[in-house]
């Protein structure tokens, strides 16, 4: 099993390659008239380096003893991603639904599930924030929130 | 009388009501932001970066600024009273603030505070005063291939003060540069790694890709952790310091306003390594060095104010050089950039109104968080007993709205919530964000610094290295690059306090 540096790095490592392969697409040019590829190659290399520094300094680690580390221990890892997936779904409804539907429905739902509220919170807490911000922005900001089904 | 005429003129411009609410909107944000833990003054300007093209420039910049001194005086309330430092920069402050607090003595540790981060970050504004012009009328002679040996040896040094190891924070700057460099070739006019989309012609936008890294990454870590916290009991009196508290605290408050001076004007010398080297200072030189750690005040006033001073020195490289110095001040400097004003050597001269209304600004900013922290002292604890689990979701819509507003783009929408999840995948890795934010805010004037010197030099490479002044930050960044590997000094190098991303 791997260490957490070895994966990183090994990440970093095919990210940077990509990175070559797009910037040759782009053309180099010469160090006379770099294109638009040059820096961007540059990059790439520089970071297959450094991730390649990334595994050796990994496998030091290892021998040393220091093995993978599970980035789940001791935390609530269903939280992110359950607020992750709903700022997602956020996301999609929030031009159908509008925005303060689709936001007092978000903030609602992130009071009830991440750690879970009193009802009367929820939904004091919904319709103000959603009415909060829609004050700063639409009101005082003049920005344009879509509207949705509520008209404005 | 140039400096004093400008200086009034700086003034003329804050005293309109509207900058002189903005000015005060920013420093109430800013020491709100430093009393809440989990929400850093990095992460609350990209929360608030978007305002800044929805109102006046000078008046944006003008909150920005005070959010982010403001957030200096707010960290230590909490550091004193929960033990828990509101922003990095106050960790410090816990160890002597919370055993003064432990002993009935909170009212003189915030007194101490509020009074040094004062005098700090007066100090420090007359030091920006001074020092900014003539070092702006210096780098006129910068031509290309100096901006980029200069911004070279900028971005090693901050990865050399990252958190964490060093060829993560190379790794993170080399991503930051890859991104930066994401939509049309300013040189070329062709488009790089739009993947078809369409608003990433003009380049990914600062504000949602900073709102994702520093915002949403910092709420999603947050919450996966126990969520409680504790006030420590006591009853806050006696705010006024003694004369035997200021007779302890003075010189602990003028070393650390010139230690937090210069290390903010360094590269990456962020105000929490200023905060630490003040501590140290102030327990060398102590006569009992034994009771720091017990509630000594010298403890307080010499990091407090250094943290104050390091921020306020931090806006030099960033409005003279156009070199942010950490990744609050990159933020800034993509809130100028937005708004039309290139920092750097030209900016005093193209944008008087800016910089002078900026100084003022901090003057009264300043005078304005003394008020702020010391009589509302009683409102600031009461807030702090918001839960967390009811805050964060107006973080997060913050987030969500910020990003849409630019625009009115779910695309942006999208890339923010992208980079929350990268962000927070990252910093799972233990890789630092601040290098990550400066590359990609450098990256553009990196890259057509470089391909500008090759041009003037037909292709020559050795340009960079037969130039002084380029030789010279060339030499810098080499020696930083090295020092990790010289066994004496990677004993020092692990021992340095680095800067936390949010």
């Amino acid at each position: 099993m791997f260490n957490n540096d070895q994966v990183s790095s090994a990440v970093w490592f095919f990210i940077g390659l990509f990175i070559i392969f797009v910037s040759l697409s782009y053309g180099l040019g010469s160090a006379r008239a770099p294109h638009t590829g040059f820096m961007p190659f540059l990059i790439g290399l520089s970071m297959c380096s450094l991730a390649i520094v990334g595994i050796i300094d990994g496998t030091m680690e290892k021998r040393k003893g220091i093995g993978w580390k599970r980035l789940t221990e001791g935390v609530k890892w269903e939280k992110p991603l359950v607020t992750l997936s709903s700022l997602f779904v956020y996301v999609w409804v929030l031009k159908p639904l509008g925005f303060l539907l689709a936001t007092a429905l978000l903030v609602g739902f992130l009071l009830k599930t991440i750690q879970p509220q009193k009802w009367r919170v929820i939904l004091f807490g919904a319709i103000f924030t959603s009415f909060f911000i829609y004050l700063i922005f639409q009101v005082w900001l003049q920005t344009q929130l879509p509207p949705g089904i509520l008209f404005f | 009388m140039d400096t004093v005429y400008s200086l009034f003129n700086g003034f003329a411009l804050v005293f309109h009501p509207s900058n002189l609410f903005f000015c005060f909107l920013g420093t109430l944000i800013g020491t709100l932001v430093g009393v809440l833990p989990g929400l850093g003054p990095a992460a609350a300007l990209s929360l608030l970066l978007f305002t800044t093209t929805s109102i006046p420039p000078v008046s944006g910049i003008i909150m920005l600024a005070g959010i982010y001194y403001g957030a200096m005086y707010g960290g230590s309330t909490t550091s004193i009273l929960l033990n828990i430092p509101g922003e990095a920069a106050s960790v410090v402050t816990c160890i002597d603030g919370y055993q003064m607090a432990r002993k009935g003595r909170a009212g003189p540790a915030l007194g101490i505070s509020a009074f040094g981060s004062f005098i700090a970050g007066t100090g420090a504004v007359v030091g920006l005063m001074v020092v900014a012009p003539p070092l702006a009328e210096m780098a006129l002679k910068f031509g290309p291939p100096e901006y980029f040996s200069l911004i070279v040896a900028g971005l090693t040094l901050v990865t050399f003060l990252a958190r964490g190891k060093m060829w993560k924070a190379l790794l993170m700057a080399t991503f930051g540069l890859i991104l930066g460099s994401i939509g049309t070739d300013s040189m070329m006019g062709a488009t790089r790694f739009t993947l078809g989309i369409p608003e990433l012609i003009d380049g990914i936008g600062l504000v949602p890709v900073v709102m994702g890294f520093f915002g949403l990454s910092e709420v999603l870590l947050n919450i996966e952790k126990p969520m409680g916290r504790s006030i420590f009991e006591t009853k806050i009196q006696n705010l006024l310091p003694t004369l035997n508290d200021w007779a302890h605290s003075t010189y602990a408050i003028l070393r650390g306003t010139l230690v937090g001076f210069f290390l903010g004007v360094i590269p990456g010398g962020s105000p929490i390594l200023a905060s630490f080297v003040s501590y140290a200072a102030e327990k060398k030189i102590s006569k009992n060095p034994e009771l720091f750690g017990t509630g000594m005040i010298a403890g307080v006033a010499g990091p407090e104010s250094a943290n104050n001073s390091a921020c306020t020195g931090a806006f030099i490289p960033m409005l003279t050089l156009g070199i942010p110095s950490t990744s609050t001040m990159a933020i800034l400097f993509g809130a100028l950039m937005m708004n039309g004003m290139q920092p750097g050597p030209l900016f005093i001269k193209e944008h008087p109104d800016m910089f002078w209304g900026l100084i003022a600004s901090m003057y009264l900013g300043n005078m304005m968080l003394l008020a702020l922290n010391l009589p509302l002292i009683g409102l600031w604890v009461r807030i702090l007993r918001v839960p967390y689990p009811i805050l964060f979701p107006l973080i997060i819509v913050f987030c969500l709205v910020g990003s849409y507003s630019l625009n009115y783009s779910l695309t942006e929408v999208f890339i923010m919530i992208m980079c929350g999840w990268i962000g927070y995948i990252l910093r799972k890795f233990e890789y630092d964000l601040a290098p990550f934010v400066l590359a990609m805010v450098l990256g553009p004037q990196l890259e057509t610094s470089m391909r500008q010197a090759l041009l003037l030099r037909a292709g020559d490479p050795t340009i960079f290295i037969t130039q002084p002044i380029s030789a010279f930050f060339l030499a810098v960044a080499l020696l930083i690059l090295v020092m990790p590997f010289i066994p004496k000094l990677k004993k020092k190098f692990q021992k340095i306090p680095k800067e936390e991303a949010g």
